[in-house]
């Protein structure tokens, strides 16, 4: 089960598992940000590629706007995906 | 050895029933969620290929999970008229700036890049995926 919660004006809170029907669950969500967001992957413990590329979408498109998403608090699990699919370098990530 | 095999329907929303097979697996041989992880992200990725590219198929796909002295190994079995091996797929170059990465082989790529061991093999119409990591020491 995936929940992504908006906890103040510029931060969300993962949790669960991004999966493939999450993401499609997730898009409304992620569409409705329009600037530069924290994302807490704390309880996030899963993201799939089809995660990765709702990350990927929302990305470019802030970037379109000089705005980014910032992960924080990963979790080991997802902060290899990352590493290992270059997402480290496109999406800033918060220590 | 513990081993465990179990048929999926080839939809979309069986997904669940595909990642709880992975989770129930490893609770099974007394390891944490946090260790099923890789296995469920391997197949998720797997399943969601077999329903996307080969929805013609027969209605049901296999997934069966082995463990051996940490050793764990995930098959997904399919059957279909055209192979695809997994390991012959290009692998994404994730040193592409974000304005130049295209959609798609990012499941394949991790699965590669992520289990110590993965295999294909396609015989009498029966493709078969085979991944494997020893769990002692997966830092994954």
């Amino acid at each position: 089960m995936f929940k992504i919660v908006k906890t103040s004006d510029k931060e969300f809170s993962l949790s669960g598992r991004l999966d493939a029907a999450e993401a499609d669950n997730a898009l409304p969500v992620f569409e409705t940000i329009n600037e530069t967001v924290t994302l807490n992957c704390h309880d996030l413990a899963y993201v799939s590629s089809a995660g990765l590329g709702l990350l990927l979408a929302t990305q470019i498109r802030l970037q379109k706007s000089g705005s980014g998403l910032r992960l924080t608090q990963l979790t080991p699990f997802v902060r290899n995906v990352l590493k290992f699919s270059g997402f480290d370098k496109m999406i800033e990530i918060v220590e | 050895m513990h081993r465990a095999t179990q048929q999926f329907d080839r939809r979309a929303d069986a997904l669940a029933d595909v990642l709880a097979f992975v989770d129930r697996f490893f609770a099974h041989i007394g390891r944490k969620p946090d260790e099923a992880v890789l296995f469920v992200f391997v197949a998720e990725e797997l399943f969601t290929n077999m329903v996307k590219y080969n929805p013609d198929g027969p209605p049901t796909v296999s997934a069966s999970m082995q463990e051996e002295n940490g050793r764990c190994t995930l098959v997904m079995e399919d059957h279909s008229h055209t192979p695809f091996d997994l390991t012959q797929a290009p692998m994404v170059d994730i040193d592409r700036p974000i304005n130049e990465r295209k959609p798609g082989g990012l499941g394949i790529h991790l699965i590669r890049t992520m289990m110590d061991e993965v295999t294909y093999s396609f015989e009498n119409g029966t493709s078969r995926t085979t991944v494997v990591k020893n769990m002692e020491n997966s830092h994954v």
